[in-house]
């Protein structure tokens, strides 16, 4: 994925490694290329010109890749203050190279001018340029080496690291490939007179260095706030493929199948085609998403705005006046001033975001007497309590979609994700999608020093005594075949992020087999086998089995279960099939599936595909695993797009031919 | 039977015979097969007692499920987390006054938006207990006890059951009359012992 700061960042490499050619080192490669054969060998001056240019890019990726990597080892805390550092880093260089300082520290060496005799010249060349591409073996000729390094470093990317070194080895090779083969020549002699000649070239070279630096530093600061934002993230919202979500402290996102794009205001909703988001004091409705002509209806003036919902008719608004009194409200789009209010209460956050489909609206409420999720239809204001728990439960965070009711429910033992539909009648057929273990403090039941007997029911079954699970099931979404959930650590929710699960045909299976926490601790025995049918006309395998691959791209985590791990014993690596696979079919049918191969190096392990919703996440490419293989382990992507993952295979692994 | 034994060790106490009592008391009503006297006028031991999970509960009667383990509860039957006395709700979350749920310093929990978590039911847990085992319970007597150098109230959860929450059969208890134990609370009071 080519990001601003990887193209800015390019650029400054390639001009940086072009100055490099104002060096010892970059005069004696035009030179040795260029006449130490003469004429008469040509082809072979021709052939030294390429490995030279290998071996500068190889040489560039080796060390900004190498950075880049280093840099990734200390894992993404505190990205935000590398971000900063690298910021400060390019600007203090940008600066140096504008005013044209001496470079300090230099490196006062150079390339071993004896490979130039006892070596056939395109090796010797190679090598030369694979020294040069280093960067740091001989001369520096601008302080954007050193701060394109420390960037490196700092954007915890291989994909920067290989992009600027390549860049930067391409650079050092361009003036070689531009003099040396003319050398000899008038017009060769006098651009190696002119570059020998000319230090203010050189000179303007850093200041273009100095402006692309000063880019870097401008998008690291604005990547700060956006990895943050990418990273943590809030309050999802889905229809129709395109998804909205709140940064944590800063402005709404909007992603659509085509872009992803920073939106100008916060609280974003999806619904009917319609999106909505708060900027100042004024609730923004943009028909059909990105409509240029969006509607404006201005937020009561006395009340802070805290959650919107929107379906094609209808807007629906949660605020808390300066009192700390929460409403709940909704407004009709075709008629601005038909206002429905819906609830209230003295106690904030009693009352959830609300969710809204057509002229249903659906929210949370609870207090120490009750929880319940409700269903009001705006047109005829008929109510309906949907779920409803007076002990023991909360329900929170309802999403709707198609006629489907997506919700929370938490008891002293577990957090669940369900889905079911809009009847209270049904509840009890409720599909479990994930199970988390409560976060709160339990103790055994019982005092030490005590006989510890007959407090079975002080016990959870799915969760030890002590401190509980790391993680808070937060607000959610659900589009098509995706359902989308805010899960925030325990005492930090300004790291809270979004999860997605997909909603594949083998995602029907027991709650236990999307209970991350209890299938770790109890690695159930798989007792299935992948299932072949016919979806949409084509040949469908729904995988089926313990093993969970979660995987990372940008501001979303997809989470994928019914996992079959299979060990081949001749290739000696670990194939990882979940969810289900419709061959041939776009999107796979809009069902989820991840296809991952994990060998031991030198081996190369592979990410087949991964699909969620409708979106395809990423194609046949190259990972680079870590981790107690194979069982399980982390991952990340080395080319192409860039993802990182983890797998479990729980326990469960086949022994395959 | 708490006032009559009182009754007898007033008299005892007061007897010019007590020493002389207390020596050969034992031995003599035993001689006499009357050992059930005995440990009727006799004060008891009170670290004699085998108890059973938590201190001051006798017997095997379980507990009654608590939002966070131990049925610790308030002075209205509300639970509380055993090891601090602070009020929790039916998920084991410390609240505040208003039930909203509070960290370690008492400051309201919020969500990534700045906006409070939602409270949550908080329900007495000898009543919830009943309603969850489908049997009408209420709290009836009470027992005390000295333990961790105060006084706790051993409180039965009863109702007209026979069988108690893990199963056995139920015994009378605490209970009023007709009424058996089906799991067991406690109410930690300040007063010294």
């Amino acid at each position: 994925m080519l990001t601003p700061l990887i193209a800015v960042g390019a650029l400054t490499a390639l001009v940086a490694g072009i100055a490099g050619a104002w060096s010892p080192c970059g005069f004696s490669m035009v030179d040795t290329i260029g006449t130490a054969l003469g004429d008469a060998r040509r082809g072979v001056m021709i052939f030294a010109t390429a490995t030279f240019t290998i071996g500068a890019v190889a040489g560039g990726v080796a060390t900004f890749g190498g950075l880049a990597l280093l840099g990734g080892l200390l894992g993404h805390d505190a990205a935000g203050l590398r971000d900063a550092l690298a910021g400060a880093l390019a600007l203090a260089a940008a600066l140096a190279d504008w005013r044209g300082w001496r470079i300090a520290p230099q490196i006062r060496r150079q390339v071993p001018e004896r490979w130039r005799w006892i070596m056939p010249l395109p090796l010797a060349c190679g090598l030369y340029g694979l020294l040069l591409g280093l960067g740091f073996t001989t001369f520096v000729l601008s302080f954007a080496v050193w701060a394109l390094a420390g960037i490196s470093f700092a954007a915890d990317s291989a994909v920067f690291g290989v992009v600027i070194g390549a860049a930067f080895g391409a650079g050092r090779a361009l003036p070689v490939l531009w003099i040396a083969p003319r050398l000899g020549s008038e017009r060769g002699d006098l651009a190696l007179d002119r570059l020998a000649l000319e230090p203010r070239l050189w000179l303007g070279l850093r200041r273009l260095d100095a402006i692309g630096l000063s880019a870097c530093a401008a998008l690291l600061a604005g990547s700060g706030a956006l990895a943050a934002g990418a990273n943590f993230a809030t309050d999802p919202s889905a229809y129709g493929g395109s998804l909205t979500w709140q940064d944590v402290g800063g402005r709404g996102w909007l992603h659509t199948h085509s872009k992803t794009m920073e939106l100008p205001g916060r609280l974003p909703a999806l619904g009917g085609g319609d999106l909505a988001y708060l900027s100042g004091q004024e609730i923004i409705v943009a028909p059909g998403v990105t409509s240029s002509s969006p509607r404006t209806i201005l937020a009561p003036a006395s009340a802070t705005v805290d959650a919107l919902a929107v379906s094609a008719h209808w807007l629906v608004v949660r605020d808390t006046t300066a009192s700390g009194i929460e409403n709940l409200y909704a407004l009709s789009l075709r008629h601005p001033a038909k206002r429905r209010y819906l609830v209230g209460s003295a106690t904030p956050g009693a009352i959830s975001r609300p969710t809204v489909e057509g002229s249903t609206v659906v929210w949370s409420y609870s207090n120490a007497r009750y929880s319940g999720i409700y269903a009001e239809n705006l047109s005829t204001g008929a109510r309906a309590v949907l779920r409803l728990a007076t002990a023991n439960v909360q329900y929170a965070n309802p999403a709707l979609d198609e006629g489907r009711l997506l919700y929370e429910r938490t008891d002293r033992c577990s957090q669940e994700l369900l889905l079911g539909v809009l009847s209270i009648s049904t509840a009890r057929r409720d599909r479990v999608l994930l199970s988390l273990p409560s976060t709160v403090l339990r103790d055994p039941g019982y005092q030490p020093g005590y006989i510890q007997n007959y407090n079975s029911a002080s016990l959870c079954k799915n969760r030890p005594t002590g401190p509980g699970g790391t993680t808070t099931l937060g607000s959610t979404a659900l589009s098509g075949a995706t359902v989308y959930v805010s899960e925030s650590p325990v005492g930090d929710v300004a790291r809270t992020t979004i999860v997605t699960i997909g909603l594949g045909a083998g995602a029907s299976r027991s709650a236990r087999a999307s209970t991350r926490a209890s299938t770790a601790a109890s690695a159930p025995a798989s007792d299935c086998a992948p299932r072949v049918s016919m979806i949409e006309g084509r040949r469908a395998i729904a995988y089926c089995g313990p093993a969970t691959v979660a995987i990372q791209v940008g501001a979303l985590t997809y989470r994928f279960k019914d996992g079959l791990c299979d060990a081949s014993k001749t290739v000696g690596a670990l194939e990882i099939s979940a969810g289900t696979l419709v061959r041939g079919a776009t999107g796979n049918a809009g069902l989820a599936f991840v296809s991952l191969v994990i060998a031991r190096s030198p081996s190369e392990s592979e990410a087949f595909v991964a699909d969620s919703g409708d979106r395809q996440l990423f194609g046949d490419t190259v990972i680079a695993p870590s981790g107690t293989l194979l069982r399980e382990g982390t991952f990340t992507s080395l080319y192409g797009a860039s993802f990182s993952g983890s797998w479990n295979c729980h326990g469960v692994i086949h022994a395959g031919p | 039977m708490h006032s009559d034994r009182d009754l007898t060790d007033a008299i005892l106490k007061h007897s010019s015979r007590r020493g002389f009592l207390e020596r050969v008391g034992g031995a003599v009503i035993a001689l006499a097969g009357a050992k059930t006297i005995a440990s009727a006028v006799l004060p008891a031991d009170a670290d004699a007692y085998v108890y059973t999970n938590f201190c001051g509960h006798t017997y095997t009667t379980g507990n009654c499920p608590a939002p966070t383990g131990l049925p610790r509860i308030d002075r209205n039957g509300y639970p509380l987390r055993a090891s601090d006395g602070v009020p929790v709700d039916d998920l084991g979350r410390p609240i505040n006054a208003e039930g909203q749920p509070v960290d370690a310093n008492g400051h309201v929990l919020t969500d990534a938006d700045g906006v409070p978590l939602p409270p949550a039911p908080r329900t007495k847990v000898c009543e919830t207990a009943g309603e969850d085992y489908g049997v009408t319970l209420r709290l009836d007597g009470s027992w005390y006890r000295c333990c961790g150098g105060t006084v706790r109230r051993i409180r039965d959860c009863c109702g007209v059951t026979n069988v108690r929450i893990n199963g056995d059969a139920a015994l009378p208890g605490y209970c009023y009359p007709g009424r058996h134990v089906f799991c067991v609370t406690y109410y930690e009071t300040t007063m010294p012992c």
